[in-house]
């Protein structure tokens, strides 16, 4: 079974969830909110490997092992089942929330699209410093970045003109853009080590197409059909490998 | 003020305005000068010749800015001042002069060098929000709208949304006798979800042009949506919704007629923002640079007449992408009377308005990322003085037809208003939810103090995002719930139905009493066979907390994205701007996810949910506060001295904090 | 140049700045403090192919080149909690300034090319406990039969079981809030309905000797710690007598491992839980990626100080 979880309005992940199910995949849709109020979640880690299993209210249980995939579109940690707990309490919960989320996540028995990371449950999160130091890094041209930027600074500049890509293992996804600068959003990709990223580039009057912004919680239509078909030969290969 | 969702390739439309250019003059008080009912005349018996030829000279006319004569101006003035809880701005000073635009420039600097004349500037003409190139679908609706409000996150529990859906469990809670008059430049009041409730354009001259009026049918729609099954649902559609366009009276005269419909306690929205001295007041297609409105005269004197009055004035921060707080403001444009501050330091001067900030939507939200949830939006102008942030993507509307298109405009919506355009309107949303609550408990009406205050200390707190810390303040998004604990005090909230299901809870709790006997008894048992059955006594035995698990799962069931709402996904046209524009993207199989979108409306689960929630108030969790040091504090005292009590701090300390992330 | 970031008067900053004077390195302290007289600023140049990392640092004047600076040592607290910053209103410029000061330095040290003990990011994995214990089981060493839920009826067939076979229970935070260790009585599970609305994390407890393993590069320190308590930080409070820290040895295969955990984590700086079974082998409880060593060095004289100076200066791998 594949999963997506993801907020039920994420248009992108359910629009993905219609192409695999085209394609023939066996995909279940599961809420995040419906993981972390679920009234039933059970847990085990030893030795051996985890083991476990999540009641769904609809009766549908998930067990991280018998996962083969997952695409984890975990934008936020839905509390609103908390929300009028007391706030020392409150606050802890939604740590203890985070941190078994994050384990979870990471236990999942086929490959995780994006992994989660501590520091971003989607994975896919990263500061401007990092993103245009390892963009440049990759070849890809940019504005550069300054941390005491006033306005005014080109790179603070709201774009005019914008374009995305997404880069999905090793390839580019979307509309056309130059050779060099796909090769570029790989490397970033890689560097930044996330299999999913979704790339932003803003038009320059002088110097063309130069970074943006990156973000692994990519819409899958801008790769369209052809992102879905490759996103699930990866599951497919991975499902026949083990 | 409202942007493109997706920029491409393409360039900007050139920016549209509606106006020319305004050029304002403030004359000395002390010379009562009149310029109305056929008189040019200072009533101190001031020369006014020279006045009158140099006006004649530029082809140009002059006339009180407030009202039809100055002195119907200061009695408009002394009716409200009596009322007032701050002293008035005389506005019978302010006139505007009307002459060929080219002229303008010219012409103010010898306006300004008159001995009448105080003050004489040049406002750059409200613009429409360089916009939303959204598009309407060319094709045409289904024979009846379909239910758009699952896709209006921003209705839902914090800290997505606003809890508008709480806010109806409550009386008055939907805006009831509660007016709210927006301030753009036109509407499209046929609209089909806009039926109820709707005062239509009560001044001022609606400016032609589809996209003004998607703009204000859009902003609308989000606060004044019909309460029905089709379409979008506004936050607030008891209160009664009325226009006042700017087209024609300019922004300043508009605010003042609005003020005057309007009573303490009710709502006016500025949807509006204008060129700034960033780049010395140009007009941009990219509307760097531009700015909230109160920042010149005679806008900030009519906001503070009316905010004086106790009406609540939302103020869109503009798209500009600037720094509020830049010293730059400090400094006045060409011809700004000698008083003059800059408001936008409250320190300065306080025009008592809310101004609003455009926030990112939680990530994900329609298929998309903005950015961190609650992060400011990269145009969206930031500084001390915004008082809280709203949507400023993503913002599931009337108008525009990109979510359903077609030929006839009154069935349009959108999945995508943007800009601290379509921010405002969930803030103004949020206020008159309070207001209807107050009035429906008898309580008075909350002051635009009171309500600065409460939007600035509770809510959803702003989030930093990658270059757009959260030291570039746009606020917190309200959540209607906290306002209410603030505005009334806790637990004053309760609706009938809630004392209803408290009363079911302290029958759970009583139940749940009973489970810990059983407990009890299991714990003696020691056969275990024994122990099993008790413990499904215990199973049964857990009324306390079926009513929980019902209205969790009451919830998430009542989210089910139906087979419907993926035939309207079908409608979204993911694909206009792309390369695909694929017919069978959402054909086929319809997909079953379950827990979908929001429910609309349900009133029992809310109330459930209230329950809940109630209860949830009173657990604890399984460890204990006191099972959780402190640390953080403990790392200051730590170096105290080497006493008993920091040796033990230092253990505690033992492989403390985490490094601060936050 | 080192920085060392922090409060320079806690112990173990304090003992790191003593090291270091020792061997004459050139260091400055980042107090935070004194985060007004500190100022940061940093720049990722638009080189295609280099995105160098510019900017400098501030701190009572004095102006460091971000490039001239090739180690820093990070203790850093929450900057929201400082005693000036705690009492401001959310929008004060001085609060704003004050993070913004601490954002720029956590995400340069990040990127920074020099050695950094550790960088923030990878700090984060003590986030989540059982989210670790995967990288920890990966490594080869053991980790506590656990269960997390919030299911009573899961608890306490977890509980029962365990101590059907005469284990004992304990729980404790599954994030990396710090909660005391607990053993679960008899009585706690009248509290058992308290973690319907919040899963928490039960662990069969590992009988044995508490190890605390200090990795600094590849040197490793090893602290045997007797003490009756289930959570020997809290020894005199829970059994009414201190713990007592001896210095050990490691097997050779336990040595490499605690190596390969603390790099396979990016933490050139941890502090390891170890517990040794009766059986010789060990359990591994997670990994403290800003550890307290000093309580450590106080109580068995292990030069960690010296030897995180020397990282630092790059005497040492």
């Amino acid at each position: 079974m594949i999963v997506i979880l993801c907020h039920p309005f994420d248009e992108a992940a359910l629009w993905l969830c219609h192409q695999f199910r085209l394609l023939g995949l066996d995909v279940e849709p599961v809420a995040v909110e419906a993981l972390v109020y679920s009234r039933k979640i059970v847990h085990r880690l030893g030795d051996l490997g985890d083991t476990g299993e999540i009641h769904l209210s609809d009766g549908r249980v998930l067990r991280p092992e018998s996962i083969r995939g997952l695409i984890n579109r975990v934008c936020f940690l839905p509390l609103a089942h908390i929300e009028r707990a007391t706030p020392g309490d409150r606050t802890y919960a939604s740590e203890e929330l985070n941190a078994f989320l994050l384990a979870w996540l990471d236990s999942v028995a086929g490959p995780v699209i994006n992994p989660a990371q501590p520091l971003s449950l989607d994975g896919g999160a990263f500061p401007s410093p990092t993103l245009f130091h390892l963009a440049a890094v990759a070849g890809l041209p940019t504005e550069g970045w300054r941390s005491d930027a006033r306005p005014g600074d080109p790179a603070l500049a709201v774009p005019r003109a914008t374009q995305d890509v997404v880069v999905f293992d090793s390839r580019t996804f979307g509309p056309l853009i130059p050779r060099g600068l796909q090769a570029g959003c790989r490397q970033l990709a890689l560097l930044l080590g996330v299999p999913l990223l979704q790339i932003t580039f803003r038009h320059s009057d002088d110097r063309g197409w130069l970074f943006h912004a990156a973000h692994g919680l990519a819409d899958f239509r801008v790769g369209g059909r052809p992102l879905a078909a490759a996103i699930a030969t990866t599951f497919r290969r991975r499902a026949a490998a083990a | 003020m409202a942007r493109r969702t997706r920029t491409r390739q393409t360039a900007s439309p050139a920016p549209r305005t509606g106006n020319p250019p305004e050029l304002v003059v403030v004359t000395r008080r002390q010379a009562a000068f009149r310029a109305s009912a056929g008189r040019f005349v200072s009533e101190a018996g001031e020369k006014v010749t020279d006045l009158e030829k140099l006006l004649a000279r530029h082809g140009a006319t002059i006339a009180p800015l407030f009202g039809a004569t100055e002195e119907r101006v200061l009695a408009s003035l002394t009716r409200h001042a009596e009322f007032a809880q701050a002293p008035m701005e005389d506005l019978s000073v302010y006139y505007r002069v009307d002459a060929p635009v080219e002229r303008l420039t010219e012409l103010r600097e010898r306006l300004a060098a008159s001995e009448l004349v105080e003050a004489a500037y040049i406002k750059p003409a409200v613009e429409l929000p360089a916009i939303n190139e959204m598009t309407p679908s060319p094709e045409e609706p289904p024979p009846a709208t379909p239910d758009f409000s699952a896709r209006q996150i921003y209705l839902d529990a914090p800290p997505a949304g606003i809890d508008a859906r709480w806010a109806w469990t409550q009386a008055g809670g939907r805006g009831r006798d509660i007016r709210i008059i927006d301030i753009e430049g036109a509407w499209r009041f046929t609209h089909e979800d806009l039926t109820q409730n709707q005062g239509g354009v009560v001044a001022g001259t609606q400016i032609s042009g589809v996209d003004w009026r998607n703009h204000g049918t859009a902003v609308l729609g989000e606060y004044s949506g019909d309460l029905n099954s089709i379409g979008v649902l506004g936050i607030a559609s008891d209160a009664v919704a009325s226009a006042v366009s700017h087209g024609s009276i300019g922004s300043a005269a508009a605010i003042n007629q609005a003020a005057g419909r309007l009573r303490a306690g009710d709502v006016m929205l500025l949807e509006m923002h204008r060129p700034g001295p960033r780049f010395n007041f140009a007009s941009r297609s990219d509307q760097r640079g531009y700015i909230a409105v109160e920042w010149w005269p005679d806008d900030y004197a009519a906001i503070r007449n009316a905010t004086s009055r106790g009406i609540i004035v939302v103020e869109a921060a503009g798209n500009g992408a600037e720094n509020l707080d830049d010293a730059l403001y400090q400094t006045p444009a060409a011809g700004f009377p000698a008083g003059w501050s800059n408001s936008f330091r409250r320190s300065n001067r306080d025009s008592g308005a809310i101004v609003v900030g455009a926030g990112a939507p939680p990530p994900g939200t329609h298929g998309r990322n903005h950015g961190p949830d609650r992060s400011r939006l990269d145009f969206s102008n930031w500084g001390a003085l915004i008082d809280a942030q709203g949507w400023g993507r993503e913002v599931t509307t009337c108008g525009y037809g990109d979510l359903q298109g077609g030929s006839n405009e009154d069935l349009w919506y959108t999945d995508t208003f943007s800009g601290t355009s379509s921010a405002s309107p969930i803030v103004t949303g949020a206020i008159a939810a309070i207001q209807g609550m107050a009035k429906a408990r008898g309580r008075p009406v909350l002051t635009p103090a009171q309500v600065r205050n409460c939007l600035r200390s509770t809510g959803s707190p702003q989030q930093d995002a990658p270059g757009r810390p959260v030291s570039q303040r746009i606020g917190n998004r309200p959540d209607i719930r906290a306002l209410a604990a603030c505005a009334f005090g806790k637990g004053k909230e309760i609706s009938k139905e809630v004392v209803k299901e408290t009363k079911e809870s302290f029958k759970d709790n009583k139940d749940s009493k009973d489970r810990k006997d059983i407990i009890k008894e299991k714990e003696a048992a020691k056969d275990n066979k024994d122990r099993k059955d008790v413990a499904k006594e215990g199973k049964e035995g857990k009324e306390g907390f079926k009513d929980l698990k019902d209205a969790i799962k009451e919830t998430k069931e009542g989210k089910e994205l139906k087979e419907k709402e993926f035939k309207e996904g079908k409608e979204i046209k993911e694909f206009k701007e792309g390369k695909e524009k694929d017919k069978d993207i959402f054909e086929g199989k319809p997909l079953e996810v379950r827990p979908g979108g929001a429910e609309a409306g349900g009133g029992q689960t809310e109330d459930r949910l209230a329950a809940l929630e109630q209860a949830v108030q009173q657990l604890v969790h399984f460890i204990g506060q006191e099972l959780r040091p402190d640390l953080s504090r403990s790392a200051l005292q730590g170096q105290v001295a080497a006493s008993g009590q920091a040796a033990k701090d230092e253990k505690d300390l033992k492989d403390s904090e985490k490094p601060s992330e936050s | 140049m080192i920085v060392v970031a922090g409060i320079p008067g806690e112990r173990p900053t304090e003992l790191l700045i003593e090291a270091l004077d020792e061997i004459g390195a050139n260091y400055r302290c980042f107090d935070q403090r004194r985060h007004e007289a500190t100022g940061l600023s940093l720049a990722i140049s638009n080189d295609v192919g280099g995105g160098a990392i510019g900017g400098e640092l501030v701190i009572d004047g004095e102006r460091m080149a971000l490039s001239d600076i090739t180690a820093v040592f990070l203790r850093i607290m929450d900057d929201n909690l400082l005693p000036d910053i705690a009492t401001l209103p959310p929008g004060d410029p001085r609060r704003s300034r004050c993070r913004q000061l601490h954002e720029t330095f956590l995400r340069w040290t990040d990127i920074s090319p020099g050695r950094v003990l550790n960088r923030p990011t990878d700090m984060a994995s003590n986030q989540s406990k059982p989210y670790q214990a995967h990288v920890i089981r990966e490594i080869g060493f053991s980790i506590p039969e656990t269960l997390i839920t919030n299911d009573p009826d899961a608890a306490r067939d977890f509980i029962e079981t365990v101590w059907n076979t005469g284990g004992r229970v304990i729980y404790k935070s599954i994030s990396g809030v710090r909660s005391v260790v607990q053993t679960l009585r008899t009585d706690d599970l009248k509290r058992l309905d308290r973690i319907r609305w919040c899963p928490t994390q039960f662990q069969r407890y590992v009988a044995g000797t508490d190890i605390r393993v200090h990795v600094v590069g590849h040197s490793v320190f090893a602290a045997r710690i007797e003490s009756e308590a289930t959570d020997y930080r809290y020894a005199a409070r829970q059994s009414g007598a201190d713990a007592v820290l001896s210095p050990t040895e490691l097997d050779t295969t336990t040595r490499a491992r605690c190596i390969a955990l603390a790099e396979r984590l990016r933490l050139p700086l941890s502090g390891i839980d170890l517990r040794e079974m009766p059986s010789g082998d060990h359990a591994c409880f997670e990994v403290n990626p800003s550890p307290a060593y000093s309580y450590y060095q106080d109580r068995t004289g292990h030069p960690i100080a010296a030897a995180i100076a020397r990282y630092l200066a790059g005497e040492s791998d």
